[in-house]
């Protein structure tokens, strides 16, 4: 474990909301994050990468991202960099 | 969450913490995670897991939803073993996909902007895929219901997924293939029309 971060290094996860439908963390178009319902896609599996200390989607390896470089509020995947947002 | 929307599809974004619930989140680590459900009763889409079913319109002549070549979907007159009328709802993807062609299922065309109902191979769970059947009525998550259109009961008469009026044309009853009720023979009663056949 990390214990920084919290996250077991490179263990598979995912990420449930607390209101009331405990709804998955998912994503849209491949790229925009949404909590959708479990459906079993790769979209919903997540892990922590230790070497950029990102978390990333197991669908293609792409990282947690605050769009336009944290800029904005939205919630994306991108190829990681290991920037602030 | 985005408006605290507790919705299917609902943006989620980053904002000042306020300790609410829509901010709280849960890491469920797949290593020890409880089990998905994969037989028996959804209780969220109150659908049975892989139990092929038959959706069967209120109106008198009960047809049943039959999906036909080109991915559209319509009533007709119920036939015995005709896979194109059975579907079957998938635990892991929540679709409902077709027994005659299996990697087709049930979606509201147009990514949920129009409101014809039909079937496609590009499976996706995303809302306009997901569906559940609610007190005789297949609804949505976006309030829609599966609706005869125009509510004629004719052969091949096209679905649509609209606003709930709530009349028969928008009432159905799952029947599942295991409990489909046989059809009277010759010479055996009709107990809707009274009369033998």
């Amino acid at each position: 474990m990390n214990t920084k971060f919290g996250l077991y290094v490179e263990r598979d996860f995912h990420i449930v909301s607390a209101l009331g439908n405990n709804k998955y963390l998912d994503l849209i178009n491949n790229r925009n994050m949404v909590i959708k319902t479990t459906n079993g896609r790769k979209t919903q599996i997540w892990y922590f990468h230790q070497q950029s200390l990102t978390i990333r989607t197991r669908y293609n390896n792409q990282s947690f991202d605050i769009r336009s470089s944290g800029r904005t509020r939205d919630m994306q995947i991108w190829s990681t960099n290991s920037g602030w947002w | 969450m985005r408006d605290s929307k507790d919705a299917e599809g609902q943006a989620v974004d980053v904002q000042k913490r306020n300790g609410q619930d829509n901010q709280r989140w849960t890491i469920v680590y797949l290593d020890k995670k409880p089990a998905d459900i994969t037989k028996g009763l959804h209780p969220d889409f109150n659908l049975h897991c892989n139990r092929p079913f038959y959706l069967v319109s209120r109106m008198p002549m009960k047809r049943v939803v039959e999906m036909h070549g080109n991915a559209n979907v319509w009533i007709k007159r119920y036939t015995k073993n005709r896979l194109a009328q059975r579907f079957s709802f998938d635990c892991v993807s929540k679709t409902i996909r077709n027994e005659q062609w299996k990697n087709y299922v049930m979606e509201i065309q147009g990514n949920g902007s129009s409101t014809n109902f039909r079937c496609t191979a590009s499976k996706n769970s995303r809302w306009w895929q997901l569906f559940r059947y609610q007190d005789g009525f297949f609804v949505n998550d976006h309030g829609k219901v599966l609706d005869i259109q125009g509510s004629v009961d004719t052969e091949n008469r096209n679905l649509q997924m609209v606003t709930k009026t709530g009349k028969i044309n928008q009432q159905w009853d799952l029947i599942y293939a295991d409990q489909y009720p046989e059809e009277p023979k010759k010479g055996e009663l009709n107990k809707d029309f009274g009369l033998y056949v």
